[in-house]
């Protein structure tokens, strides 16, 4: 049995649960009638996620880190570079195996849930769309994920405007985890909550990973945060990775001058004004 | 001589389900120059009193108190001319969202310029030229905005997020007013950002002696600028006190658990469990009787059913049955209001 586990994790380590490979987002932006401009998004990103881990994205505004996870969850299209599932390329015959596996949390609840559905609708058109399970099964999961992230399986019949913003923030998340994907994409979802409905997202979210091993790569700028949860992490600066690795590391040395800079930020506005 | 003084405020809104109550009985006492943080998380009316105190009410509100004053002028008994005045005049207000509090079809720097109000000029007439202007890039030097050109030429949706907060701060200084309120005013904002704007606040309280009251739901934020704070939840204010008081010697539960929330995270084990409340906060339309913490405080107990007074020792205020510290309390003489 050792030796079983063993031998799964370290295939676990061979492969990794997401690899991105030289990763590049251009926009060209027409600027006359033959001139074009060419703006450089996301350059060259290369990394891998092995499952149970977090990556952190960091970076000022307009370094492209919301455009990157944008890229990761299909929301846009890379002009270049690939990305793997478990050793399997993602391209354009292959979306169902995106739509299962990677699954994004919006920034806003408030407005990324449609008032006039209900909860259960509004849970039950990923299964619609990506599974072929019945009608009753649905129901069945729909309760089992509502229960997972610590609501009752009534609030299926609820509507979105009757609930609280922490409660529509649990029932975004339980769209991200309806399908059981093996990656969360977070995009700046946990700085704009209340402290105190933030530590208890934080909570559900590190829970779920120790029970169900779900990675997550979240964008944010609360350094605390990112020193809490993550495991690796990616500072960037004008579309370009300008420091990646483990976070303990580079929270003691910082290489880049820019990184220090970035991650002292938060730790001079303490000093500053006291 | 307190700048703004207020007592009991009570704030009603008038819904088809009933008249609920967004704010009960609020007490708070500005003095001259002092910088005020009023913490709270959503829903607990902070921006309600904000909103009062500025007579920008809606309406379906129903504005009470005993006692609404801001130096030598009753708030109460104004018209709305008056009223108008000086809301014009007195008070400034810097609001959440920039960008969306900004007029997206006109020049940041004319909105700006409209601000300036004309009984500041002074001067012969020929000089009334071209004087708003210059008027308006003194003012966006004064908030720490090097490349005025750039800022007076382009519309909101093209300046970043910090520079909309600063043309914002410049609007709301352009009166010199008495009190500045400052509705979250570094929410959703990068840290580097955030820096800035704390560092202008602080600044303008320093330099031109500008009382501000600092509203967020971040004790953090309040805490590195605010002198003293008061806690609000669910429309109640449960805590209040100076820095130190309400840190150190923390009475209230539920301040206790803002703190304890946003820990300091180079001490917490990495992954571990945060502290937090269980629950969430109620809606207006289900409050609890009582103690409004009362289902979700961790000592609660029978005696919670009924509204606990506001104690008053040394000028920390809190409103608890069961304080936290209690062994700082004996011996000491509690005032009951």
């Amino acid at each position: 049995m050792s030796e079983k586990i063993t031998d799964i994790a370290a295939t676990a380590r061979v492969q990794p649960l997401l690899r991105v490979e030289k990763l590049g987002k251009t926009y060209i932006n027409p600027t006359g009638f033959f001139k074009r401009e060419t703006v450089v998004a996301v350059n060259d990103i290369s990394f891998s996620l092995h499952s149970s881990e977090t990556l952190a994205i960091i970076g000022e505004t307009g370094s492209g880190k919301s455009t990157l996870a944008r890229l990761l969850a299909g929301v846009i299209t890379p002009s270049k570079g690939d990305i793997y599932i478990d050793g399997c390329k993602l391209d354009g015959s292959n979306t169902d195996l995106r739509c299962r596996s990677i699954r994004m949390v919006f920034q806003d609840p408030e407005t990324s849930l449609n008032p006039r559905t209900s909860v259960g609708q509004i849970l039950d058109a990923p299964l619609q769309l990506n599974t072929d399970m019945s009608e009753h099964k649905r129901a069945e999961k729909i309760a089992e994920t509502l229960r997972l992230v610590g609501l009752l399986p009534e609030y299926a019949t609820f509507y979105p405007p009757m609930l609280s913003s922490g409660q529509k923030q649990r029932i975004a998340l339980a769209r991200a985890l309806i399908l059981n994907p093996k990656i969360i994409i977070a995009d700046d979802t946990l700085s704009t909550l209340d402290i105190s409905l933030r530590s208890q997202m934080i909570n559900l979210m590190l829970e779920l990973q120790r029970t169900i091993g779900i990675s997550y790569i979240v964008v944010t700028h609360n350094m605390g945060l990112v020193k809490h949860i993550s495991d690796k992490m990616i500072v960037m600066h004008q579309g370009e990775c300008i420091e990646q690795g483990n976070t303990e590391q580079l929270f003691s040395k910082p290489t880049a001058a820019l990184c220090g800079q970035i991650l002292s930020n938060q730790y001079n506005m303490k000093k500053s004004s006291c | 001589m307190a700048l703004l003084d207020i007592r009991n405020l009570t704030i009603e809104i008038e819904t088809p389900q009933g008249t609920l109550k967004a704010v009960d009985k609020f007490n708070i006492t500005l003095s001259d120059g002092e910088v005020r943080g009023l913490v709270g998380e959503s829903g607990s009316g902070k921006s309600l009193v904000a909103k009062a105190i500025m007579g920008i009410t809606k309406d379906n509100w129903r504005v009470r108190a005993d006692r609404l004053r801001l130096g030598d002028i009753d708030l109460l008994n104004l018209t709305p001319v008056q009223r108008r005045r000086v809301m014009g005049k007195e008070i400034g207000m810097i609001f959440q969202d920039a960008a969306a509090h900004l007029d997206p079809s006109e020049k940041a720097g004319d909105q700006l310029a409209e601000a300036i109000p004309c009984d500041q000029f002074t001067g012969h007439f020929w000089q009334r030229f071209n004087w708003r202007k210059k008027q308006a890039i003194a003012l966006l030097h004064k908030v720490g905005v090097k490349d005025h050109k750039k800022v007076m030429t382009s519309y909101p949706f093209e300046l970043s997020e910090g520079l909309c907060q600063k043309v914002m701060i410049a609007m709301a200084i352009a009166k010199k007013p008495r009190l500045l309120i400052a509705d979250e005013p570094t929410t959703a904002m990068e840290p580097k950002t955030q820096n800035q704007i704390l560092r202008l606040l602080d600044k303008l309280n320093k330099l031109s002696h500008t009382t501000i009251l600092l509203i967020s739901h971040d004790l953090e934020t309040v805490s590195l600028l605010a002198d003293n704070m008061t806690v609000m939840y669910c429309g109640q204010m449960v805590e209040s006190g100076t820095r130190d008081q309400v840190f150190n010697h923390t009475h209230h539960p539920y301040t206790d658990a803002l703190l304890r929330a946003n820990p300091d995270f180079s001490q917490v084990p990495h992954k571990a469990r945060l502290n937090t409340l269980a629950g969430q906060v109620p809606l207006l339309h289900h409050l609890p009787i009582g103690c409004r913490l009362g289902p979700r405080c961790p000592n609660a107990q029978k005696n919670c059913v009924v509204t606990p007074p506001m104690k008053k020792i040394k000028g920390h205020m809190f409103s608890c049955h069961f304080p936290l510290n209690a062994d700082e309390l004996k011996g000491k003489k509690c005032q009951k209001k």
